[in-house]
């Protein structure tokens, strides 16, 4: 009797807690029945070693508890086996080409062994980090936790985009050959004219046919850009997610910022060679993880409310005055401001000359005035864009 | 595949087949109620051999299911779990023999019109 407790003492153990006790009640009865019956065939008592027989015939416990268990017994299924094993792909390509990048500029400056050792370093954490936390996420999917509703949703041209084929070499290089050509094959271009594109294009309307033309040669140059909005939201979000870690120190890619580092990549510091960078990241940390945070909230936004273009304006609007506000501030208040900022566009585009007519090692405070001036115009854009959409509640012009 | 030869690519094929029909074997028995360990028996006596560990946790999906009902009572001195089909369970059993029919029909008809396959 005592090999049967144990047995079921096993299974027990590995049940859902709320089901154990019926479940091993039931286990216990059907062994005893089993056991019975091989003891009235038998005429006399079952030995040990036959009622261990017995329960192996039966099933190792974990097999066993784990039939009784309900909902997925993966980490990854099948459906998302190929997405994870997409992302685990592309995260160690990343990481090998940071850590390389990293490597090379470290080993100019001097110690190649030891940024050899730092390099494979951060390059394995950062992989093991990366493949983490696609699992974690696969795990969540797996489980309805984060609902997706791509499967559902999914759009052909969605696939040169996340189809895994286009992510070994050669799918790579098709990929790049099917899309530097714009052309439209023959067979595109013949549906596109036979289609009756626009119910307008039925007027003999002069300007309304050229409009047409006009928009469908911008469709036909387009075309490889017009993923649906909900691969945009994945890329989005997988991208901001990269970022995050990186701000968070979850992921190191090895780079840090002293004036020699600067001198390596050919950029000279000047003025700027004794500023403390750490204190700025301390003081820009929580505008940065706000920017990625909004990132990943326009993506998740955008995968689970596709069609709500007034959202993603009100987000543009968000992101776009968040970006504004630090450039501002950058330009204006921080410690940097003496460096970077200029008074007028005069100032500015001597600036930028001084900048392009400069051989390397460029320096370092014009480059910053730039990103923070593209910076502010792209805001500008974005805030625009984010007005229209949530003004007209129609989706971008490229996202029709 | 890490399928290590043909036995397996057999096994694993046959399982896949089984799968379905395993299930609309136990329901179409439990028309009249048993325990599981008799249910086994009725099984394999016709000619259905199903090994415990995939038996007793189905009993208890379909239970879940609502296609079965059970009931604890004690027959030989001890508690035993009764299961029989319930009246969703009739009727869902009902509408599957009707597929496993038409499925039966079509590949019958499939293997004929292809000369017969082994025959």
């Amino acid at each position: 009797m005592n090999l049967i407790e144990q047995y079921l003492r096993a299974v027990e153990l590995l049940l859902p807690r709320e089901k154990r006790d019926d479940i091993v009640k039931e286990l216990r009865e059907l062994i005893l029945s089993k056991i019975e019956a091989r003891e009235s065939e038998l005429g006399r008592k079952l030995t040990d070693d036959e009622v261990e027989a017995v329960l192996r015939e039966i099933g190792h416990p974990v097999v066993v508890a784990s039939r009784y268990r309900d909902g997925p017994q993966h980490v990854v299924g099948p459906t998302l086996y190929p997405y994870w094993l997409f992302a685990v792909k592309a995260a160690i390509a990343i990481q090998i080409v940071i850590a390389g990048m990293v490597f090379l500029v470290r080993a100019l400056t001097g110690d190649v062994a030891r940024a050899f050792g730092q390099a494979v370093g951060s390059a394995v954490t950062g992989t093991l980090v990366l493949i983490g936390v696609a699992t974690i996420a696969a795990w969540l999917l797996e489980r309805g936790i984060i609902r997706l509703d791509y499967f559902e949703r999914w759009r052909v041209r969605d696939l040169g985009f996340l189809g895994f084929a286009a992510w070994d070499g050669e799918g790579w290089r098709d990929w790049f050959e099917t899309h530097r050509a714009a052309a439209p094959s023959p067979a595109t271009a013949a549906a596109a004219a036979a289609a009756p594109a626009a119910p307008y294009a039925e007027k003999p309307n002069h300007y309304a046919d050229r409009a047409d033309r006009r928009r469908q040669r911008r469709e036909r140059r387009y075309a490889w850009r017009r993923r649906s909005v909900i691969s945009r939201g994945l890329a989005g979000v997988a991208v901001a997610a990269v970022l995050l870690l990186w701000w968070i120190g979850v992921i190191r890619f090895g780079i840090a910022s002293g004036p020699e580092d600067f001198r390596a990549i050919g950029i000279e510091p000047g003025a700027l060679a004794a500023f403390d960078w750490a204190a700025l990241k301390t003081a820009l940390y929580v505008p940065v993880l706000a920017y990625v945070a909004l990132i990943v909230v326009q993506g998740v936004t955008r995968i689970v409310h596709p069609t709500g273009v007034r959202i993603q304006g009100l987000l543009d609007l968000t992101v776009a005055a968040l970006l504004l506000g630090t450039v501002a501030w950058l330009w204006s208040y921080s410690p940097l401001s003496s460096a970077v900022a200029v008074d007028t566009v005069a100032a500015f585009v001597r600036r930028m000359r001084e900048l392009v007519e400069t051989r390397p090692p460029f320096p370092l405070a014009p480059i910053l005035t730039l990103a923070l001036a593209l910076t502010a115009f792209g805001a500008v854009i974005r805030a625009i864009s984010g007005i229209f959409e949530l003004v007209l509640p129609s989706p971008r012009l490229w996202e029709i | 595949m890490a399928l290590g030869g043909d036995g397996d690519l057999y096994e694993s094929l046959r399982m896949e087949l089984r799968r379905g029909s395993l299930t609309l074997g136990v329901l179409a028995r439990l028309r009249q109620e048993r325990y599981g360990y008799t249910l086994r028996q009725a099984l394999a006596a016709d000619g259905l051999e199903m090994e415990e560990s995939t038996l007793y946790p189905l009993l208890r999906r379909l239970e879940s299911q609502g296609l079965l009902v059970s009931e604890w009572r004690e027959e030989d001195k001890r508690n035993k779990r009764f299961y029989r089909l319930s009246t969703d369970g009739e009727a869902m059993l009902a509408r599957l023999l009707a597929e496993w029919r038409r499925i039966g029909a079509s590949l019958d008809k499939i293997i004929e019109n292809e000369g017969g396959g082994t025959r």
